[in-house]
C-alpha cells in the first residue's frame, strides 16, 4: 500500500484547505501531485495537507450531538463514515470512498457545509 | 503529529511479527518499520531502508484497516468490521447485523486497536498468514 494510497486525494485536500482546515500533516500535495514528507515552503506554489487516516480522525468531533457516536464501517470496496444516533440508529452525515483517508475527509467537508444548520436543528459540539 | 503516533505501538508491532504479519524482511508490507539504534532505542524509518538491527513492522492505520476482513462470517452469523470513537478510546469491533459482538477490543491510539484486532483475527484463524 503505497503513502498515494494512504492520504486524502489532491482535490479533496484543496477542499480542505479551502474550508479553513489547518494545514498540519506529515505529509504534503505540492506542484499538482508531488508528495513530500516536510511541509513545503514554496512561495509559488500551493500546497496542501495530505492528511492520513488518523490526522483526519483528529479532525472530526466524536460526536455531534446527544446520543451520537462516529463510526467507520468497512464494506468489500467503499468505507462508510458516519454519525450514528445510538438511540434510534438514524444516520447523521454519510460519506462513502473507496480510500479510507477520502471517506473522512468527505465527512469533515461535510460538517463544514451543514455546520450551520445542525446547530439551528439543536446539535452542539461541532 | 508525529509518524510515531500514527503506527502501532512497537511492543504491538513485535506481537504483529510473531504471529507472522508483517514478517517478511526483504519485502516490506509496511512503508514504516520500528528499527532498533543502539543506544538509544527504537524508531520509525523507511522500511526500504534496511537495517541490520532488531526491526518489527510499523502498521500504519490505513494498512491494517486494508488488511482486516470487511465481514466475518460464523455459524452464528456474519459480522462485519466496524470502528467507533468513544473519547478517549477507539473500540474496533466486528458487530453482528443484531448489533452483537464477536470481537470488541479498546484502545486510546486507533493503530493498536486495529493491532490487537489484527492479532485475534489471526490467532482465530479468520485470516490466512504466510508461513
Amino acid at each position: 500500500m503505497s503513502i498515494e494510497d494512504q492520504v486524502v486525494s489532491l482535490e479533496l485536500a484543496k477542499k480542505l484547505k479551502e474550508i479553513g482546515v489547518e494545514q498540519e500533516s506529515l505529509f504534503y500535495w505540492a506542484s499538482g501531485s508531488l508528495l513530500f514528507f516536510e511541509e513545503v515552503d514554496w512561495s509559488d506554489v500551493d500546497t496542501y495537507s495530505a492528511f492520513t487516516a488518523v490526522e483526519l480522525t483528529d479532525l472530526l468531533p466524536t460526536s455531534i450531538g446527544k446520543n451520537t457516536r462516529l463510526a467507520i464501517l468497512k464494506f468489500e470496496d467503499v468505507w462508510k463514515v458516519a454519525y450514528f444516533d445510538m438511540i434510534d440508529g438514524n444516520i447523521i452525515g454519510l460519506s462513502e470512498k473507496r480510500k479510507l483517508a477520502d471517506a473522512l475527509a468527505g465527512l469533515r467537508i461535510w460538517l463544514s457545509i451543514i455546520a450551520a444548520e445542525l446547530e439551528k436543528a439543536g446539535y452542539t459540539g461541532l | 503529529m508525529d509518524i510515531e503516533d500514527q503506527v502501532v505501538s512497537v511492543e504491538l508491532a513485535k506481537k504483529l511479527k510473531e504471529v507472522g504479519i508483517g514478517c517478511n524482511e526483504y519485502q516490506p508490507e509496511t512503508i514504516w518499520r520500528w528499527k532498533a539504534l543502539q543506544p538509544f532505542g527504537w524508531y520509525v524509518g523507511e522500511s526500504i531502508l534496511r537495517t541490520l538491527g532488531e526491526w518489527a513492522p510499523a502498521f500504519t492505520v490505513a494498512e491494517l484497516m486494508e488488511q482486516l476482513p470487511a465481514v466475518i462470517e460464523t455459524k452464528a452469523g456474519r459480522y462485519r468490521l466496524t470502528i467507533e470513537k468513544y473519547e478517549p478510546r477507539w473500540y474496533v469491533s466486528y458487530i453482528g447485523t443484531a448489533g452483537d459482538a464477536l470481537e470488541s477490543v479498546l484502545n486510546k491510539k486507533l493503530a493498536d486497536a486495529l493491532g490487537e484486532m489484527q492479532i485475534w483475527v489471526v490467532k482465530n484463524g479468520y485470516v490466512e498468514v504466510e508461513e
